[in-house]
């Protein structure tokens, strides 16, 4: 295949050039599968917690904060009789306290101290998600059951955790736009520098006889053979990236959801190389488009 | 193939360089465009390559009126016409055989005629031996070769070369001119500007004279008077 007549880019500057795009799209990438894994950890989240109270018992009375004071055994089993009477509530089931360790664990370490710390006995409550009792009448219910029960319906922890995950996601949305917009124009510098380099190229072609579109498709092509090794370079660096921070991020927040991406999301991180290189060849004939139009 | 009516043309606002030109090169024409620096023998050619139009009157080229035709239908004229450029031209990056290739690429000929063609010319203006060569290795006089093979290769309807020999020994000058009038007798129109009264001299043809603004035709029986 003979080579395009504009002159070849340095290696400083190809080198440059490939970075640049690599990064890009790496970047992009990044933005993107935060935005769309944030948006499922809310999801997660909801599904995890819906149509489920969790009652918790401490055996403190109202007005007396006797930390020595426990809940015992004997005070859950009565209140799952009395709670598993209530209609609306499908199911309601002492956590396990090795269990609720666990929840703690994460917090106190795995040490001595956790097996002797005096812990509040977990119920959860299972709804009926057609029929839902209300949430005073069972407050009311347990108020006179069991003196300082606590009831949570996981309404502000979801509401929370919500808002947070939503402005992950905005977060992520927005830096992706401003990442592509930076591209564009990083793109679009670099075809006027390139063609400013080739002026004398595209003179000479425009006057033995190319046409418009041959000496644009020169362009394009010069643009699409370093974008898609700058693409390519890109998906591998946030491959290598998104695998490291996988790996961290299980270790050191073994709570949070595990992120995690629908076939949809894929597509559209597919997408993001193959569109950085449509928007490299597009700049690319759009300023030199610019250019040749201005020759007689 | 080329006819000025009544053409002039000034660049941006400036002075008139050419005004009244009212000329016309036949298919087969053979003429030195001479005239003294400055005359605007540049600005002619490339009114006659399509790369200025004339800001008053018409130029019609292969029979064509140029003034009013959108810019995109000149691509088709101009590679018809072939240009020695004073300054080569040269595409440094490209290596001898490329740089002769690039207007029959632009034609969309089939590589295996290419390979043949650009061959064949070069081996002609004697660089048949240097094809994969950088130009910016060459001497002057080759490098003007190659720029001439360049112009040739696609046996074009309009020859316009600017001091096509100004950098050549005369043998090579007089061998140059020799392939221009070959491609002449082929049917070609061919316009060779020159500060070289002795090319003049040499080879019988006629001449237009830049002076003014003004394009004077002196044919060759008057001019050899």
């Amino acid at each position: 295949m003979p080579r395009i007549p504009l002159q070849p880019e340095t290696r400083a500057i190809r080198t440059l050039s490939l970075a640049v795009t690599a990064l890009m799209v790496a970047l992009a990438i990044a933005a993107l599968a935060a935005a769309a894994a944030l948006r499922h950890v809310d999801l997660d989240w909801r599904d995890a917690l819906a149509n489920r109270w969790t009652v918790e018992l401490t055996g403190e009375e109202p007005g007396n904060s006797d930390t020595d004071s426990v809940a015992h055994d004997g005070d859950g089993a009565r209140v799952v009789s009395v709670l598993r009477t209530i209609p609306g509530i499908l199911d309601a089931q002492i956590v396990a306290p090795d269990k609720v360790r666990q929840l703690l664990q994460p917090w106190l370490g795995d040490t001595e101290a956790i097996r002797e710390l005096p812990l509040p006995i977990l119920i959860d409550i299972r709804l009926d998600p057609a029929n839902p009792p209300q949430f005073s009448v069972v407050a009311g219910m347990l108020g006179k059951q069991a003196p300082g029960a606590k009831l949570d319906d996981h309404g502000r922890w979801i509401g929370d955790l919500t808002q947070l995950a939503g402005a992950g996601e905005m977060l992520g949305l927005a830096m992706f736009a401003i990442i592509v917009i930076a591209a564009t124009l990083t793109v679009a510098t670099a075809a006027r520098a390139r063609l400013a380099i080739n002026r004398p190229e595209i003179e000479l072609l425009h006057r033995i006889g190319a046409s418009d579109l041959y000496i644009m498709r020169q362009f394009q092509i010069d643009a699409l053979r370093s974008s898609i090794v700058g693409a390519i370079l890109g998906v591998m660096l946030a491959a290598g990236a998104g695998a490291v921070l996988v790996r961290q991020g299980m270790a050191v927040a073994p709570l949070l959801p595990r992120m995690r991406l629908e076939p949809l999301d894929w597509a559209a991180l597919a997408a993001v190389p193959i569109g950085a290189v449509l928007i490299s060849a597009l700049m690319a004939q759009l300023t030199a488009w610019a250019l040749v139009r201005r020759l007689p | 193939m080329i006819s000025f009516d009544n053409a002039g043309f000034r660049y941006g606002g400036g002075r008139e360089i050419l005004h009244g030109v009212n000329i016309t090169l036949e298919a087969g024409s053979f003429h030195f465009l001479t005239g003294a620096s400055g005359a605007g023998k540049s600005t002619l050619l490339n009114l006659m390559h399509l790369s200025l139009r004339p800001t008053q009157g018409c130029l019609s080229v292969f029979g064509e009126e140029t003034t009013a035709q959108p810019r995109r239908k000149l691509a088709r004229l101009r590679r018809k016409i072939g240009v020695v450029f004073q300054d080569f031209r040269l595409l440094a990056h490209l290596s001898v055989f490329d740089n002769v290739a690039l207007p029959l690429r632009l034609a969309g000929e089939r590589e295996r005629d290419i390979k043949r063609d650009v061959t064949e010319i070069l081996e002609w203006v004697g660089l048949g031996d240097i094809l994969d060569a950088a130009p910016q290795g060459l001497a002057g006089g080759e490098q003007q070769r190659v720029a001439i093979a360049r112009a040739v290769v696609t046996r074009p309807g309009i020859l316009l070369a600017d001091e096509p020999t100004g950098s050549l020994d005369e043998i090579t000058g007089h061998r140059i001119m020799r392939l221009f009038e070959e491609l002449n007798r082929l049917g070609a129109a061919v316009v060779i500007a020159t500060h070289n009264p002795a090319l003049v001299r040499q080879f019988p043809h006629a001449r237009l004279d830049l002076a003014d603004g003004r394009l004077v035709r002196f044919p060759v029986a008057e001019r050899e008077a």
